[in-house]
This record gives structure tokens, C-alpha cells and sequence, in this order.
């Protein structure tokens, strides 16, 4: 009975400071973003309106912006298959009742943690002349690299160092999905005569593909978001061949705020539509 | 059968050694070169470090970097931050579970619109509004935007929908308010996503690194991240055994809150991973 009662008063006063917070720092920033992209803004102050000049000057004007979206999707595309392959791997292993994969579980988990500038310092470290990669290389007779100054190796070496941040994340999604996929399924199999490989592709594949999809999304959204570690390890260079689309918005932000918004509504645009891609997808796995 | 078994068993930690040891080199590497004199750390990679009581990389690191006030100051504006959520989403979520009135659905979809916003995104509208306001340099500003997270809203909405009705009922007829009931059956009854919430809000504040390196430029405002990246990484002579030796200091609290922790932190993560 008492459920059914109306609390209209109530209701609102328990939510208003939720509601202010939020509506001030995410709701207001958000329109004031949309707002600003729309005119010419720059540090001394001066605004005049523009109406889409700033998307168009960055779509089809700015040699730098069409080199950054480039980025993005190479980023993107390496980042997401190094950990889809990377997190499905480790999850089939330490989904294994095997001594010791609890700590192990833990640990792929650690690099989730720590804060992403630090994950930066720390690969810019073992990145380094004298570092750890260069000095594993040399025992395989490979010459030393300058990693973080060669603009066809500065891509790869932040692809990783992202990588080695999230993919336990992504192996322990995996984990779960494993474990809902009924033992029976692989008995019946292996009286089929099945072998390992057989169960995994005809089995495990295709029961994973919610939550494969998921992980799918899940990392192409957050590949989109890149900064901290880019910043830290490159700024964007060499060149600009580290340079992605947030990492462009955020320099921006010290010479046009009109280009930094424009850039930062494109980036909310692929973010959006990612989202709803997810809740699509997941709605539909809940049916 | 027993012979297969041991084999895959043997495959398969023949693999996690090397996954494991990705996972986990790195941290040893900078551990152990905090203990290594610069002239060593640019010569080449040593195994081990030549002396593990070697602690003048931090020594120096306190002398010539306000370190001790960095972590206040990362310290501080976490827990105020937890603390804000701790307040602010029970409120809020208690309303959109438990409570029916007008506007409701509008209001649960205000929180979900701002739960897919891309941070990033408000970046520079939330500085071009505090600049202004001299928020510069203060607690306050980077604060501020995170007091209430939609995330951590909508985690509490989905805990206090699974507890049962009649634990509140029962309350109500022994004249229990609704007030009364939210601070003793539900907030009691959603403690471990309570914690859930206090550790991961802890652990963004801590690692966040693009709103405060905006906001706070003054040497002694800074956060441990942002004090620590304005150490001059992408130039060719860096000071790596006072940045290493910094790094440590800001990541061991954190490592230590994951072990003691690691239950609502894996549940926080992977919920969290879920919602966006």
C-alpha cells in the first residue's frame, strides 16, 4: 500500500541537490560547449558568431585535424584487437580452476588501478634508450629503438602501454561470460568426439558473442577517450604522429575555445553513438 | 586422462607466466630503479638495483618538490570527493528506487543523459566557467564536478531496487518515516555499494589528470599526477630517479587500497565497465 502513495514533495527535495550538481556540471558545461563551438572565440576575449564554420574549418580545412581523426582510428583499431585478443586469451586460462589464478586475476587487474599519468611514466621509462625494451630487444640482437621519437614507432609503443592498462579489465568480463555458459554444453561435445579447438570455435565463440560485442564497444568507446598516457609520453608528438582527438582539443584549448568545443561536439557525436550502440546491443542480449 | 590433464595444466601456466609478467613488470621495474642512482638508470637495465637501501632519489625528491603537500593536496580533494558522493547519491537514488512522484522518469532520464557525457567533453566549458570566478588554484574548482557522479547514482538506484519491500514495510508500521527508513534499513542494507562507490570515486580522484592539470598550475595546489608529469618527461634529459621515485609515492597507496580492497574494487570495475 504504502509504495503506491505519491511523494511528490519528497520526491524533489530528496533529489535538488543531486539535480543542482549535476545539472551545473554536466547538464549547463554541455550546452555551454555546444554553444561555444559556434562562434570564433579566442583568449583576448573577442566572440563573434560563426554558426558551423568551426566543424567545417576542422573537417575539411585543418590538415593537422584530418591527421588526428587518422590517428584516432588507427589507435582505435590496433588498441581494440590487441585486448580483444589479449583479454580473451588470458580469460579462457585463468577462468581454469588452476592454484594460483586468483592472484593472478588480481594482478592483470593492478595496471587498472594506478593513475593512467604515472602508467605514462612508467612506459616512458621502459621505453627509454637505456630501458627495459630496448634491453630485452638487444638480447634477441634487435638494435635499439628511439620508441617515443620515431613517428612510426611512437603510435605502436602508446597502443601497448594502453593495452597493458586495461586488458584485465576486458579478461575479467570474459571470465564471467565464461562461466555462464553451461558445463553440460562441453560434456555433450566430448562425447561427439570434440577436441579443445573444435569446443572453441563451434562452443565458446559463438555463446561469448554478448559479451564480446559488449567488450567491443566498451573499448572502442574508451579508445575515443585516450589522454593522460599520450600526454604524458608524447604530447601528441613527434610531429603529430601521437596526436588523437582529445589529445587536439585539449591544445586548443590555450589558442580558440570555438575549435576546441567544435572538436570536443565531434568527439560527444562518436561517443553518442557508440553509447547507444551498447544500449541497443544490451537491450537486446536482456531479451 | 590424468596424463592430458597435467599437460593442459603445464600449457597453460606456460602461458600465464608471460601475460602475468606483463602485467606486472613494469611495476617492478619502477620500483626498483627508485633505488637506483640516475647515472645507473642511464646506463642501461639493470636486474637489480646496486643497493636497495639506496634512498637518495627520494630524499631529493622531498627536498626539491613540495611531495609531501602534492599528496595532501591529492589526499584531500579525494576524500571530499568520496565523502560528497557518500551524501549526495544515496539522496537521490533513494528517491529514483523507492519513492513515486511526478517527474520521476524525466528526472531518471536527466541522470543517464548525464551518465554518457564524455568528461573530456565539458572540459572547457566547466574552466571557462571558473576562471572567471578565480577558481584557479583551489580545492574547490577541481572538487567541485565531482561531488555527485552519475555513476555512482545509478549503482545505488540498482542496489536499493534489489532490497525487499517488506524489510521497509515492516519499518513503516512501526512508524518509521521514509526519512527514517533510508538512513536505517536501505543505506545499512547497500553498505558494500556504498564502499563500492567509496573506492572507486577514491581511485579516479586520486589518478585524475586532465581537469586538475587545467585548474592548478601553482606548484604548491598541484596533485600528485599533475605535479609529477610537470617534471619535463618528453625532454631528453630527465630526471628520472626523482620522477620514479615520485611515481612510487603516488601509486603504493592506491596498490595498497586494491589488495586490502580488491573485492568492491573488481565489482565497482566490472559494474562500472558495464554502466558506462
Amino acid at each position: 500500500m504504502l509504495t503506491k502513495k505519491n511523494h511528490n514533495l519528497l520526491g524533489w527535495a530528496l533529489s535538488l541537490p543531486g539535480i543542482i550538481f549535476l545539472g551545473t556540471f554536466f547538464v549547463f558545461p554541455m550546452a555551454y560547449a555546444i554553444l561555444i563551438s559556434f562562434f570564433n572565440w579566442n583568449l583576448l576575449g573577442d566572440k563573434t558568431f560563426v554558426g558551423f564554420d568551426n566543424y567545417s574549418f576542422l573537417i575539411t580545412e585543418d590538415s593537422v585535424f584530418k591527421t588526428t581523426l587518422w590517428n584516432t582510428l588507427y589507435f582505435s583499431f590496433f588498441y581494440l584487437f590487441g585486448s580483444l585478443a589479449l583479454a580473451l586469451g588470458t580469460a579462457l586460462i585463468v577462468q581454469k580452476p588452476l592454484r594460483g589464478v586468483r592472484v593472478i586475476r588480481t594482478m592483470i587487474l593492478t595496471p587498472l588501478v594506478i593513475p593512467m599519468a604515472i602508467t605514462g611514466i612508467i612506459w616512458t621509462l621502459l621505453y627509454s634508450p637505456h630501458g627495459f625494451i630496448n634491453a630485452l630487444l638487444d638480447t634477441f640482437g634487435i638494435q635499439s629503438q628511439q620508441w617515443l621519437y620515431d613517428s612510426s614507432l611512437a603510435m605502436p609503443a602508446i597502443i601497448l602501454v594502453s593495452i597493458w592498462q586495461s586488458f584485465g579489465l576486458y579478461a575479467i568480463i570474459y571470465v564471467t561470460g565464461l562461466q555462464q555458459i553451461p558445463k553440460e554444453l562441453y560434456e555433450g561435445m566430448e562425447i561427439d568426439g570434440a577436441n579443445t579447438w573444435q569446443k572453441f570455435i563451434h562452443l565458446t565463440l559463438p555463446l561469448l558473442r554478448p559479451t564480446t560485442f559488449f567488450v567491443v564497444v566498451l573499448l572502442i568507446i574508451n579508445s575515443f577517450k585516450a589522454f593522460d598516457q599520450i600526454w604524458v609520453m608524447t604530447k601528441g608528438g613527434p610531429g603529430n604522429a601521437t596526436m588523437t582527438l582529445v589529445v587536439y582539443m585539449y591544445q586548443k584549448i590555450f589558442t580558440s575555445y570555438g575549435l576546441a568545443t567544435a572538436a570536443s561536439g565531434i568527439l560527444f557525436i562518436i561517443v553518442i553513438i557508440l553509447v547507444f550502440v551498447q544500449y541497443y546491443v544490451m537491450g537486446r542480449e536482456e531479451k | 586422462m590424468e596424463k592430458t590433464r597435467s599437460s593442459s595444466t603445464f600449457i597453460s601456466y606456460l602461458i600465464l607466466v608471460p601475460i602475468t609478467l606483463f602485467a606486472f613488470f613494469p611495476f617492478y621495474v619502477m620500483f626498483k630503479s627508485s633505488f637506483e642512482p640516475l647515472s645507473q638508470i642511464v646506463s642501461g637495465f639493470h636486474m637489480f638495483p646496486e643497493s636497495w637501501f639506496y634512498l637518495e632519489n627520494f630524499k631529493e625528491v622531498f627536498e626539491k618538490y613540495p611531495i609531501s603537500r602534492w599528496f595532501l593536496n591529492s589526499f584531500t580533494i579525494a576524500i571530499i570527493a568520496v565523502i560528497g558522493n557518500l551524501i549526495f547519491c544515496p539522496l537521490i537514488a533513494y528517491a529514483l528506487a523507492r519513492l513515486q512522484f511526478k517527474g520521476k522518469n524525466t528526472l531518471f532520464f536527466f541522470v543517464i543523459a548525464t551518465l554518457i557525457i564524455p568528461v573530456q567533453v565539458l572540459v572547457v566549458p566547466l574552466y571557462l566557467m571558473m576562471a572567471p570566478l578565480g577558481l584557479q588554484n583551489t580545492y574547490t574548482a577541481v572538487i567541485l564536478p565531482d561531488l555527485v557522479s552519475p555513476f555512482g547514482v545509478f549503482l545505488l538506484r540498482q542496489a536499493f531496487l534489489a532490497i525487499p519491500h517488506e524489510l521497509e514495510e515492516a519499518a513503516f508500521m512501526d512508524g518509521c518515516s521514509r526519512v527514517g527508513s533510508l538512513f536505517r534499513i536501505i543505506i545499512p542494507n547497500a553498505l558494500p555499494t556504498l564502499c563500492t562507490i567509496a573506492v572507486l570515486k577514491f581511485m579516479w580522484v586520486w589518478g585524475d589528470f586532465m581537469w586538475p592539470s587545467l585548474m592548478l598550475t601553482d606548484e604548491n595546489m598541484k596533485t600528485l599526477p599533475v605535479g609529477i608529469a610537470s617534471f619535463q618527461t618528453t625532454s631528453s634529459l630527465v630526471p628520472w630517479g626523482l620522477v620514479i621515485s615520485a611515481s612510487v609515492i603516488a601509486v603504493i597507496p592506491i596498490i595498497m587500497l586494491f589488495f586490502m580492497l580488491q573485492k568492491y574494487f573488481v565489482k565497482g570495475l566490472t559494474d562500472g565497465a558495464v554502466k558506462g
